[in-house]
């Protein structure tokens, strides 16, 4: 099993603060794209499908956040992140 | 390749990671966090502080309201709306048993107080109460332009800072329970505090960030046709402030409420009315949020002039009462005194967790970083938000009490000594840890608290000494809360110097 190992100092705060900056934004997306599936698929009445969805995207968010952060080689988290996103993109668009 | 790792330092594996992550996160929203959560934690007596604040009030228990009196409400409510304000009516409650005539002012709830059984006009002194730590707590005292979205965005931080910080203590979460050590070096004894509060509040505070950012999700996700149908009902929080008044000319005299009232709470299966809203044509009784743990808004629509039954809206359904019971967990508006006081102690808890996070985090630094401005900076204003923000809670309650009733704006008076205050502590805070004399700055501001603290249940006895009589156990609670408060900075005050 390869391992990641370190660099040295502000390169390392670097890469992960660029690490973080993403998997904010790439959660964030996913959460919303996550939200708007439930409007979509959740039935007629879209005031409970948007109480629903906005409780599945509030608890998804910080979890999303620390797994996208979180990979041991990060990118590996972004991209799991990532992947939830296409899902819940191809349920809104499709 | 083992000498390259060695150059290159050490290992990253998850738990370093996330580490960081619980760090600067924790640290940087933490600051804003430790306000929000403290304020919140006295939001949850607001009511009891607003009655503090006004010991001119000689209503103590609980009397249903008379017909006189509703009639006189009605009449006040009427003459608001005529001059353009958007006034509704708050009926009594066990814990506020007086007729109030509210108006938002933009930051509170505010108006005429009456008594319940004669309507006569309460001349109590003018103040915010409770309400501004209320206001404070989930609007950054921002008059609702951006500051619930930034309160949202910060109990999103506050959850990943718990994900993350349960990730790196996951295989020690139960011994962690059973650790304090307090005459090991400070960062450990430190490090222990903030993992045994951390670990046994650690529902407490999941429940709370989630539910607070949950109740305004759609200031987080604004997905605007959804929000509109996801809020529904009269304005923020359905006290209708939203709404702008009705027109004067068009405004059709009010029937006597009492028998509204009765038969209102005969619809609602029962359950107390909370307040009532008039419209030109119109009035709608809501239940009270103290009726159970679902803030439900159900309501009761009644005609004008002739006071015809119109509707009865109960919000039912399996996702509405879910949103209901997360509204109610987080307000507790509906929790009976001793849930209160849990409430409260967990609150004070989380504080204290958010609190001593933020000084490990500058204590891990210390040796590393300690002579960069930028940590120095950090621990100024880690100063004014633990030792200065108590300080100036302090400060607001002695305003009260000591600037005179009949100020005019009494009420924003104290809230800008509340600020003033927090402003010079956050100064002097700077000043001092710039100058390297952080632990000076901490026993100063501990030692502020103490001297306010222990001396508010004196003032109090001295400037309201017939409050005291009148409803000893509320006087009583504030008080032995400020003594309990003042005692513990003094002690912190000790150990500070010692330290130092």
């Amino acid at each position: 099993m390869p391992r990641t190992t370190a660099r040295p100092g502000s390169r390392l705060t670097l890469n992960r603060f660029y690490a973080a900056v993403a998997a904010c934004a790439l959660s964030y997306l996913t959460a919303y794209l996550v939200l708007l599936d439930f409007i979509r698929w959740a039935g007629p009445d879209r005031a409970d499908a948007a109480a629903l969805g906005y409780i599945a995207a509030t608890a998804c968010l910080p979890v999303l956040i620390v797994t996208g952060f979180g990979g041991r080689a990060w990118r590996r988290g972004l991209l799991a992140v990532g992947a939830l996103g296409v899902l819940a993109a191809l349920g809104c668009f499709a | 390749m083992m000498r390259q790792t060695e150059r290159e330092g050490p290992r990253e594996t998850l738990r370093t990671r996330m580490g960081w992550l619980h760090g600067w996160v924790g640290f940087l929203c933490g600051l804003c966090l430790a306000c929000i959560f403290a304020t919140g934690t006295l939001t949850v007596f607001d009511t009891e502080l607003t009655r503090w604040m006004q010991p001119e009030i000689n209503v103590n228990t609980y009397v249903a309201p008379t017909d006189t009196a509703l009639r006189e409400a009605a009449r006040i409510v009427r003459s608001q709306q005529a001059q353009g304000i958007s006034a509704f009516l708050n009926l009594p409650s066990h814990r506020f048993p007086v007729l109030q005539v509210l108006h938002y002012n933009g930051h509170e709830f505010t108006g005429d107080i009456l008594d319940p059984r004669s309507g006569a006009l309460i001349q109590a002194r003018e103040t915010a109460g409770g309400k501004f730590f209320y206001d404070f707590h989930y609007t950054l005292r921002s008059a609702d332009i951006g500051g619930v979205r930034i309160v949202n965005i910060l109990g999103v931080g506050l959850l990943v800072a718990v994900v993350s910080g349960i990730v790196i203590h996951l295989r020690a979460l139960l011994p962690d329970l059973v650790m304090l050590r307090l005459s090991v070096p400070p960062l450990r004894s430190w490090l222990d505090g903030h993992l045994l509060a951390g670990v046994l509040f650690l529902p407490f505070m999941i429940m709370c960030a989630y539910t607070g950012v949950l109740v305004h999700a759609d200031r987080l996700f604004p997905a605007q046709s959804a929000a509109a149908h996801h809020h529904g009902g009269p304005g923020h929080h359905g006290h209708g402030h939203g709404q702008p008044p009705p027109d004067a000319a068009a405004l059709l005299p009010v029937p006597p409420l009492g028998p509204l009232l009765a038969q209102a709470r005969e619809n609602m299966q029962g359950r107390d009315c909370g307040f009532i809203l008039f419209a030109a044509d119109r009035i709608t009784i809501s239940a009270s949020d103290a009726a159970g743990p679902y803030m439900s808004r159900d309501h009761v629509d009644f005609s004008l002039p002739d006071g015809r039954l119109l509707a009865t809206t109960l919000n039912q359904g399996r996702v509405a009462t879910t949103m209901q019971l997360v509204r109610g967990l987080h307000y507790a508006r509906f929790a009976p005194p001793g849930l209160r006081w849990l409430y409260f102690i967990s609150g004070m808890a989380g504080t204290a967790v958010i609190t001593t996070g933020l000084v490990v985090f500058l204590m891990k630094r210390r040796r590393k970083s300690g002579h960069l401005v930028a940590f120095r900076l950090a621990e100024g204003v880690t100063i004014s938000v633990t030792a200065g923000l108590p300080l100036s809670m302090l400060v607001y309650l002695w305003a009260n009490r000591l600037l005179p009733p009949a100020l005019p704006g009494r009420d924003m008076w104290e809230i800008d000594l509340f600020f003033t205050a927090w402003g010079l502590c956050l100064l002097h805070g700077m000043g001092r840890a710039l100058t390297r004399h952080a632990a000076s700055g901490w026993r100063e501001q501990l030692g502020g608290i103490g001297v306010l603290g222990c001396g508010l249940p004196l003032l109090d006895i001295l400037t309201a000494p017939g409050a005291w009589g009148a409803c000893p156990s509320l006087h009583a609670a504030v008080g032995g809360v400020s003594l309990l408060a003042g005692s513990v900075a003094l002690y912190a005050a000790r150990r500070v110097g010692r330290v130092a």
